[in-house]
């Protein structure tokens, strides 16, 4: 196993090359650079721009560019962001948490959701249940996020609901209780939490009830059904450890899709996570903090689905580790 | 023996009271400016939104307002601007004399003054800062408003509270450009020295770190959520009692992804003012009364939209560079500008037309009497055809060569006031048998275009204003970066081009205001008449309030956090 | 190919499949919505009764034309409509005018347009005689007619989901095929090339990607490479699946079978391998049309989609996402109304076709306790299936994750 491990940690060195090469010469390709924004600026004279620029080393060639960064990668320097001046790091690290919040609540109402939805879908499968209930799951996809977001947060006032429009703290909050500002948080996160995970409902539903469709069909099932086991409990454990195959599988494209975050619910709803971040930075050609945020994806993703794998392997003997 | 031990004992004992006692004094502001307000109460919190992060706490190295929003609480100049006024009025200088040649300045500065970490402000901050200034490692905005001529201002310390400024020449924007923020030496000269400046006070460090001497300090970050203020207790502005400005005790500023949101948080009331988007004036008005805020006109804005055609023989072919260059085709281009359109669609009703250069927000400068160009489509046609334009059969325009006219629009994506523009006037052009090609495309193509290959035909895009006419010195001076129909000329290429030169040049070297005034009216004649820039409305500035916020007068130039020390909460 | 439990004597799995389709009533009234939908526009300037760029600049925000049989005096009168005065300039509202009656004519003459491209003609289904208007989802904040710009923001954001699909499956069937056919060393650097491209967030790829496009494109043009770039994004989670498809379906028999009897790599891979991944692919092709729907919205609301003045579902929506949309012109909502009923269809349409080409599900009509007792009967003919293994179980995943919709 450990050989597995090492062998794939080592696969994953071309790759983030890969990766990083692929952002870097898309956004280079690009016209224009970060600089662009202040040719407009009848304040700043030519000659203080050129300044900036050779300060960024946006002069240089771009191999060299690409090079240097990759050098500063080894020592585990990131780079400073053009926008900001501070490290990479400090910028992802200081949103990175309210994102993989955001991500874990999503996935826990995505879950919550999709498990009765899926189960009771592929019980009554084929039936008119069945369509009503994948019409349910289906609601959250079908309304992109960005709008749905602004929907619920335009509820939010007109019906006067006890919550807050955006935001992830209340102002003052970090002299409550640890359970007070727990609740806040909660608070804040409801929205979003919701908008992401209504969004995911769908496929989730889908994935649980074929599988347990499967499941069902399978020869064990009518030995415990002879066997004399309630039909509740045979559907409900074999549900659970399908289940459990998927969430396993999908964790690592869970834990890699992390930073892509979903920007734009997460714009409309301040939640000051990454992908506003990043958004911002793809659209400010912020060279090095584009790359730093794409590499730790890369990491994320390969980690994510190593994880997975190890985990499948551990819960399902028939699975092997090639 | 004993007694001479004891007396020397006892002088000991009492120079070291002395020296403890004077160390400990503290410093007192000894010249404060007393304000027009009186009986406020202290205390609250007062909460409002803004758009973006800072990108950093550094003012030296704050590209966008983003940052300058934040820092302005926090840093002050030697000058301010009188946010009802416009007039440059005293800050961290309380007064100054100007040598009769009109090239010495003298600042006299507040005694007294204290940073927010207790150290003393004096002159060897402002030379610092405007070490900072000059210094060619450190890229900042203020070094271009601050150069005359290429060169830069001669600066000397006289004595703790005094600088002396001595100018190449006669240059009249430069009490206003004296607005540069001072920053403290005591805690960043070694970093200076040292070449890590630009490294320094980046939005990691910790908010209590940003040293002013304004009436907030910073004392808390929470990167994509808020910035917290807390009042300054030694600050140099106080009441008419002489109690001590400012009145409310901390401000929070929320960061919003967008302008929906923003009035959103408004209305729920998670914020207490608001400068909405004019297009959602109309929403706020009818919520107004119920939820108890009241919205306010501040007046017409700074900052323009305009549409140009490209003029620049080095790129643009013919025949198109023939239509662009001939006045009458542009004077017809503005007839067909439909201004009233504009603001109902784009601004909700809540503009005004623009025909001169300087805003009419510039009380002073501005002239309302140039040549305007009302929307008249039959005007337009009869202008095109006494210059040679006919429309043939096909219903299209020719040129006097028999060319068909076309040509492509341009503007940056995503920004509705100039999409709106872009398809008024298109299907305008449309009606006089001109074909528009009307394309926004990303931003950063538009910059490329307009600042390195210069091959575009006509480009709506806007300019930020201000109250000096001066500091639009790159625009319209023929040699300027931004003039952008056709920049970086050597010799200017037409007359009035030249007179505009002529015009700017003058127009600095006199320091009373009036002098001043003749030449950029002659200017804003000038431009009205050659339309090189279509301009097309001025949007009025709006503030959305709650009741409980007392005296409040936000304005257009100002906005409220001018007078953010005189406003009180009364909840 | 096997034989599945509920299969017809004599009939092909296709027959078969498109049986079993037909019977499913929510595919089918899926189905229907879209075919209606794909008619519309493509008959969008035939059917609306103005251009996509027409607009009238004074009437901006103008609720629904309420189109009347009944007059003011209680008279029944051929359909017609009322004319309509501003009322308040700021709050924009409006009142009828009970004294201008213009009646709906069919077949009109209006805006100029190429029937299907290529027949000029200006005959509107319906229309009112100027300065009359109907608009029957009223107008946007430019004063353009909300219903066709709806009917031509179908040709976007359909035909972006159908092209964007036909391009990502060629590709994922191209890669996949080669790479999971060939295997070794080939199959693991294809591989790593898909999985760098799909470790790049999306959202972020769209945006640098668009930064790319040439600029002086018309507007059609651009349209073809919005197409392009959403399936780029794509194509590497699709090809992954088709590779695993390949790789399980070419240790079968049939595939052994045929090439110890000497058929080229090209008919083997044509005749035997891809026709056994098609079902996949058509299954997968129906349910990822949401998703790139829903990502041209997506791209819309930053500003790099479908731009002005050209209409698309997610370029109409983004415009209609503030206060005073909600507020008070909902009927600008209506793209958002248009994107769910399609989204819906694409999906209710695509479990259908997984429904009835899938040989592993049965269709067991009616109760549960019908179907329990049919379970033995359809065990049996399960016995000749493999298990599903590990790789199969990532492969599923996989591939739906598209559909996703983040």
């Amino acid at each position: 196993m450990w050989r597995f491990i090492g062998r794939r940690l080592i696969q994953m060195i071309p790759m983030l090359l890969g990766i990083s090469l692929l952002s870097f010469l898309i956004m280079y390709a690009a016209p224009g650079s970060f600089v662009n924004a202040l040719k407009l600026r009848p304040d700043l004279s030519p000659e203080t721009i050129a300044r900036i620029e050779a300060q960024l080393g946006l002069d240089q060639p771009v191999l060299v560019q690409y090079l240097r960064w990759l050098w500063n990668l080894l020592r585990l320097d990131l780079g400073q962001s053009f926008t900001y001046q501070v490290p990479v790091t400090y910028l992802i690290g200081s949103r990175a948490v309210a994102t993989l919040l955001l991500a874990v609540s999503s996935a826990a109402i995505s879950w919550l959701l999709a498990f009765p939805l899926g189960v009771y879908a592929a019980v009554r499968a084929h039936t008119g249940y069945d369509r009503v209930l994948t019409f349910v799951s289906l609601l959250g996809l079908s309304i992109p996020n960005f709008f749905l977001a602004m929907l619920l947060l335009f509820a939010v006032v007109r019906w006067r609901l006890p919550l807050p429009v955006g935001g992830m703290t209340s102002p003052g909050a970090s002299s409550w209780s640890f359970w007070e500002q727990v609740l806040d948080v909660l608070r804040h996160l409801l929205i979003p939490a919701v908008v992401l995970g209504t969004a995911g409902v769908a496929s989730l539903t889908r994935y649980l009830r074929s599988g347990l469709l499967d499941v069902l069909r399978q020869e064990y099932i009518t030995t415990a059904r002879a066997k004399g086991l309630p039909e509740r409990a045979v559907i409900w454990r074999h549900a659970l450890r399908n289940a459990l195959n998927v969430m396993i599988t999908l964790f690592g494209f869970e834990l890699g899709g992390l930073l892509s975050g979903a920007a734009l619910t997460e714009i409309i709803t301040s939640w000051p996570g990454l992908g506003q971040l990043i958004l911002e930075a793809v659209q400010s050609q912020d060279y090095y903090l584009v790359m730093g945020s794409v590499t730790i994806g890369g990491v994320m993703l390969v980690l994510g689905n190593l994880i997975a794998d190890i985990l499948l392997a551990w819960a399902d003997p028939r699975v092997r580790l090639t | 023996m004993r007694w001479l031990r004891a007396r020397v004992a006892l002088a000991a004992v009492l120079v070291a009271a002395l020296w403890v006692g004077t160390a400990t004094a503290g410093v007192t502001t000894l010249d404060p400016e007393v304000r027009p307000v009186s009986g406020g109460k202290y205390g609250g919190v007062f909460r409002y939104s803004v758009l973006g992060d800072p990108k950093t706490f550094n003012y030296f190295l704050a590209k966008e307002t983003s940052s300058t929003d934040i820092l302005d609480r926090v840093f002050e100049g030697l000058t301010a601007a009188d946010g009802v006024t416009t007039e440059v009025v005293p800050s961290l200088a309380k007064s100054w004399e100007i040598s009769p040649d009109n090239r010495v300045i003298t600042f006299h500065l507040r005694r007294g003054v204290q940073w927010h970490d207790g150290r003393e402000f004096t002159a060897d901050d402002v030379i610092f800062t405007f070490d900072l200034v000059y210094d060619p490692n450190i890229p900042n905005n203020f070094r271009d408003g601050l150069t005359i001529d290429g060169q830069p201002l001669k600066y000397e310390k006289i004595d703790d509270y005094t600088v002396r400024f001595t100018l190449p020449r006669v240059y009249a924007p430069i009490l206003r450009a004296m607005s540069v923020p001072i920053v403290p030496k005591h805690l960043l000269h070694d970093a200076w020295r040292e070449g890590r400046f630009n490294q320094m006070w980046g939005i990691d460090t910790d908010p209590r770190q940003i040293v002013g001497t304004g009436p907030y300090r910073m004392v808390e970050y929470r990167p994509g959520e808020r910035i917290v203020f807390e009042r300054n207790p030694n600050w140099w502005q106080v009441d008419q009692d002489g109690n001590p400005l400012p009145y409310i005790q901390r401000l929070e500023a929320y960061v919003a992804g967008n302008q929906d949101v923003q009035v959103l948080k408004f209305l729920n009331n998670e914020i207490d003012y608001l400068a909405p988007n004019l297009a959602r004036v109309a929403d706020l008005e009818l919520q107004a009364e119920e939820k108890g805020f009241r919205l306010i006109n501040g007046g017409p804005a700074f900052g323009t939209n305009f549409i140009v055609f490209n003029q620049n023989p080095n790129t643009v072919p013919q025949p198109k560079l023939s239509w662009f260059t001939d006045k009458a085709f542009r004077q017809a281009m503005a007839h067909a500008l439909d201004k009233e359109s504009i603001i109902d669609l784009a601004y909700g009703g809540l503009a005004q037309p623009q025909w001169s250069p300087i805003e009419a927000a510039n009380v002073f400068f501005h002239k309302p009497d140039v040549k305007q160009y009302p929307y008249d489509l039959q005007r337009a046609q009869a202008i095109l055809a006494e210059a040679g334009y006919r429309k043939g059969s096909d219903g299209r325009l020719r040129d006097p060569q028999g060319n068909v006219v076309e040509f492509e629009l341009l503007t940056n994506a995503g920004n509705r006031a100039r999409e709106t523009i872009g398809t008024l006037f298109k299907a305008d052009l449309e009606r006089l048998g001109i074909r528009v090609n009307f394309q926004p495309i990303d931003f950063n193509l538009l910059v490329r275009k307009l600042s390195e290959t210069f091959d575009w035909d006509a480009i709506i895009i806007g300019l930020t204003g201000g109250v000096e006419p001066a500091s639009a010195n790159n625009v319209w001076p023929s040699s300027g970066a931004l003039h952008m129909w056709y920049p970086f000329q050597e010799q200017p290429a037409t007359d009035w081009e030249a007179r505009i030169d002529h015009l700017f040049e003058e127009g600095t070297k006199y320091l009373d205001p009036r002098e001043r005034k003749k030449y950029y009216d002659e200017f804003q004649d000038i431009v009205a008449e050659q339309v090189p820039l279509l301009f097309t409305v001025n949007p009025e500035a709006w503030f959305a309030i709650y009741d409980y916020v007392k005296n409040a007068r936000p304005t257009a130039y100002g906005g409220l956090f001018y007078q953010i020390g005189e406003i009180w909460l009364e909840r | 190919m096997q034989t599945t439990g509920g299969a017809h004597a004599g009939e092909s799995l296709w027959q078969a499949g498109w049986r079993r389709l037909r019977a499913n009533r929510s595919a089918r009234i899926a189905g229907a919505i879209l075919i209606v939908l794909h008619l519309l526009a493509i008959f969008a300037d035939f059917v609306g009764p103005y251009s996509e760029t027409w607009q009238d600049r004074r009437k901006f925000y103008h609720p629904p034309t309420r189109v009347r049989i009944v007059d003011a005096e209680g008279k029944l009168r051929w359909p017609f409509v009322y004319g309509t005065e501003l009322q308040d300039r700021r709050l924009r509202t409006w009142v009828e005018r009970t004294d201008q009656i213009y009646p709906v004519r069919f077949f009109v003459r209006g805006e100029p347009y190429r029937l299907l491209w290529l027949i000029p003609t200006d005959i509107h289904l319906f229309g009112v005689e100027a300065p009359g208007a109907i608009f029957l989802l009223g107008t946007d904040e430019l004063g353009r007619d909300i219903f066709t710009r709806l009917l031509f923001g179908a040709r976007r954001s359909l035909f972006i989901g159908v092209l964007g699909i036909v391009l990502t499956l060629t590709i994922s069937l191209l890669y996949g095929g080669i790479s999971g056919y060939f295997g070794g060393v080939v199959d693991n650097v294809m591989m790593r090339i898909a999985e760098v491209v799909l470790a790049i967030p999306g959202l972020y790829l769209l945006i640098a990607l668009s930064a790319l496009l040439p600029l002086n494109v018309p507007s059609q043009t651009r349209f073809f490479y919005i197409v392009v770039i959403l399936s780029f994004v794509g194509w590497p989670a699709g090809a992954r699946v088709v590779r695993s498809q390949v790789l399980s379906i070419k240790e079968q028999e049939f595939v052994l079978a045929a090439r110890a009897m000497g058929a080229s790599h090209l008919r083997i891979i044509t005749r035997h391998i891809l026709p056994n991944v098609m079902s996949w692919a058509i299954v997968s092709m129906t349910l990822s049309v949401p998703g790139f729907i829903l990502a041209e919205s997506s791209l819309s609301l930053i500003g790099v989609g479908v731009q002005e003045p050209y209409a698309s579902w997610g370029n109409m929506l983004s415009r209609a996402t503030n206060i005073a949309s909600i507020a008070r012109f909902p009927w600008t909502l209506v793209p958002g109304l248009a994107i769910f009923v399609a989204v819906l269809s694409y999906n209710f349409l695509g479990d259908g076709i997984r429904d009835a080409f899938d040989p592993r599900v049965q269709s067991p009509r009616g109760r549960p306790a019908a179907w329990r007792r049919n379970l033995v009967d359809r065990l049996r003919g399960l016995l000749g299936l493999s298990r599903q293994g590990h790789g199969d179980r990532v492969a599923t995943v996989t591939g739906g994750l598209s559909s996703s919709g983040r």
